[in-house]
């Protein structure tokens, strides 16, 4: 099939007046208009406009349902790619070649791309936006984010972020949206199964019910939270639903919703945010990040919590406003997404993996018991050490003091367990620990908390932050049996072992007493050790 | 090369010899150290809140609605 890729100079207004002209952009769009907003903010000066150009994800649409209906619509869409250098010199050059080794070339410069579908009130089909680009500040972590190559005049360009969709209001409307950007991620980064639109809505349906059939076609206005939980279970996914109990006092969610959150975005797992400001259907949207505030002083620390209290901002990708948004979590509205986190959550899902029986809260809960009951025994572990080293031990005794006045801040996220491995192995921390990672195999998932002092985790560098203890659990236990693997703590690395030559204990407990205490460093994402923040590898 | 009869009988053992110098003393029921680390009462009965806000949020069929 013959198609045209146009080459389009950003340089001024005029320039982009003349991009949205030829793309169908208008101000009655807000998507589309705020995604090239954004793109124009991040420095974008270059697009690439190709055409026609046949999208696996809208012929699917097509073939579900706009093939038939009397209006004739084609199925062939427009893939935009958007560029913060000018590649205009680099792609006019003669030799066909030349064009495929200067787009690879400028890859660093590549800011992602839009699929535009031939439908003029939702024009975005899909878009794949660099999380680098187009959230750049240091203080936001696009945590959920997945590697990303296209493919366009014969070369590879590569990018990293997480995809974004735009609801037709025909096939389906934002709930499927969110459930696509969730599917659609899992896709890229884990192997998971590739869903179209049409797919999730016909899942959600499955069965229906009078309250879906309000709107026709079924399901194109809104999904109820059932429909929404069913289509992730066909996805393959094991949804957790969170919603809070009506009091008289007003929502009781038996957690701070915010915890929860910034774990299972920390953990890399998207969260999809049910959120109404008293409408009769409320707009779901999906968390991928956080911004942290600019803490300074220790007092404006939340000691006793957990490190989502150092968060202003979720990062959400909103299938109606844009990609990377902001969301606050507490105080005045932000243009343009008319919530905050407080006011306007009324439930949330997490599409969990498989082997994960746990939730955050509960293993952070766990966690918490550990170091507190290591805590409250601390005389009688001292009494097991030789008389010679009872009065130097615990080393950093103030953790314990800090453990007991509820003044260590907890950071709890879900890891796999042979990355947990290799990043323990390759951290600060003390000998001990690692002989006993190394020695022991780990479930598939686990849970892992991290203890610090408060004024030790502020900083906006990870590199800059201290961990002071850490506790690793099962992510298939549960509050039935000791579920913690390995408990870090200053003087102290504890241990559960299953021994299967022995058919009378199922588990036995280890404690290992060691004379220093390691400080290191926190799970840094996209970091596989830490060399980067000044840790000298051991040569083999 | 060791002939196949000369490796018999070796147990390669190497991860679990590895040791910090570090540690003051390695405490088990085996040696007479009957401490450990658990999960307390208090911790346990939290869990058990967590677990039983779950079942009370419940909500009609339709109640969450997003579009």
């Amino acid at each position: 099939m013959l198609s045209n890729a146009q080459l389009i100079t950003l340089a001024d207004d005029g320039e982009w007046e003349r991009l949205n002209a030829l793309i169908g952009a208008s101000s009655s769009n807000t998507l589309l208009s705020n995604i090239l907003e954004s793109a124009r903010t991040a420095g974008c000066r270059f697009a690439l406009l190709e055409g026609p150009y046949i999208d696996r994800d809208f012929s699917a649409s097509f073939t579900a349902f706009y093939a038939s209906l009397f209006r004739p619509y084609k199925k062939l869409c427009k893939r935009l790619h958007l560029f913060s250098d000018d590649l205009s010199a680099a792609l006019s050059q003669g030799d066909p070649s030349s064009v495929s080794l200067a787009l690879e070339a400028a890859s660093p410069s590549y800011m992602g791309y839009l699929v535009l579908r031939p439908l003029v009130h939702a024009p975005v089909s899909h878009a794949f936006l660099s999380h680098a680009h187009f959230s750049p500040d240091p203080a936001a972590e696009v945590s959920v984010r997945s590697d990303h190559h296209v493919h366009v005049l014969g070369a590879t360009l590569g990018l990293a972020g997480f995809p974004l969709t735009q609801q037709d209001t025909r096939i389906g409307a934002c709930a499927q949206a969110s459930i696509w950007m969730a599917g659609r991620h899992f896709h890229l980064k884990h192997k998971g199964p590739w869903f179209s639109l049409p797919e999730i809505t016909s899942s959600a349906l499955l069965p229906t019910d009078s309250s879906i059939t309000r709107s026709l076609p079924a399901g194109s206005d809104y999904l109820t939270s059932d429909n929404m939980v069913r289509a992730l279970r066909a996805m393959g996914r094991h949804p957790v639903f969170y919603a809070p109990q009506s009091t008289e006092q007003g929502d009781d969610w038996g957690f701070d919703p915010q915890d929860v959150i910034c774990q299972y975005v920390d953990s890399g797992i998207p969260v999809i945010l049910g959120l109404n400001d008293g409408q009769n259907v409320g707009h779901a949207a999906v968390a991928v990040g956080t911004v942290r505030a600019d803490v300074t002083e220790t007092d404006d620390a939340n000691p006793g919590s957990s490190q989502s209290a150092y968060c202003s901002h979720l990062l959400v990708m909103d299938d109606q406003r844009g990609a990377y948004l902001r969301l606050p979590i507490d105080g005045p509205l932000e243009e343009p997404v008319p919530f905050n986190l407080r006011d306007h959550l009324r439930f949330m899902i997490v599409p969990l993996p498989n082997k994960v029986f746990m939730t955050s809260e509960v293993a952070d809960q766990i966690a918490r018991g550990i170091v507190a009951n290591a805590s409250l025994q601390i005389d009688a572990f001292r009494s097991q050490l030789p008389e010679q080293n009872q009065s130097s031990w615990p080393p950093e005794a103030q953790f314990y003091e800090a453990a007991d006045g509820g003044g260590l801040v907890a950071r709890t996220y879900l890891t796999y367990g042979w990355k947990y491995k290799s990043r323990a192995l390759r951290n600060n921390t003390c000998t001990q620990l690692k002989a006993d990672v190394l020695r022991r195999d780990f479930p598939k998932y686990v849970w892992v908390t991290e203890f610090s002092y408060p004024h030790e985790v502020c900083a906006i560098d990870p590199c800059a932050r201290i961990v002071r203890a850490h506790v690793v659990t099962d992510a298939t236990g549960s509050r039935f049996w000791e579920s913690y693997l390995i408990a870090d703590i200053p003087g102290v690395v504890a241990t559960w072992d299953f021994d299967t030559q022995n058919d009378a204990e199922a588990a036995s407990p280890g404690l290992t007493f060691i004379a220093t205490h390691n400080e290191y460093f926190p799970k840094i994402r996209g970091m596989q050790d830490f060399t980067q923040c000044g840790v000298q590898q051991t040569e083999a | 090369m060791a002939d196949k009869n000369d490796v018999k009988g070796m147990v390669l053992d190497t991860t679990q010899t590895i040791v910090s110098d570090n540690v003051i003393i390695a405490c088990s029921p085996e040696s007479g150290c009957d401490v450990s680390i658990s999960l307390g009462a208090e911790t346990v009965q939290a869990i058990e809140k967590l677990e039983k806000y779950a079942i009370l949020a419940g909500h009609r069929i339709g109640e969450f609605r997003v579009g």
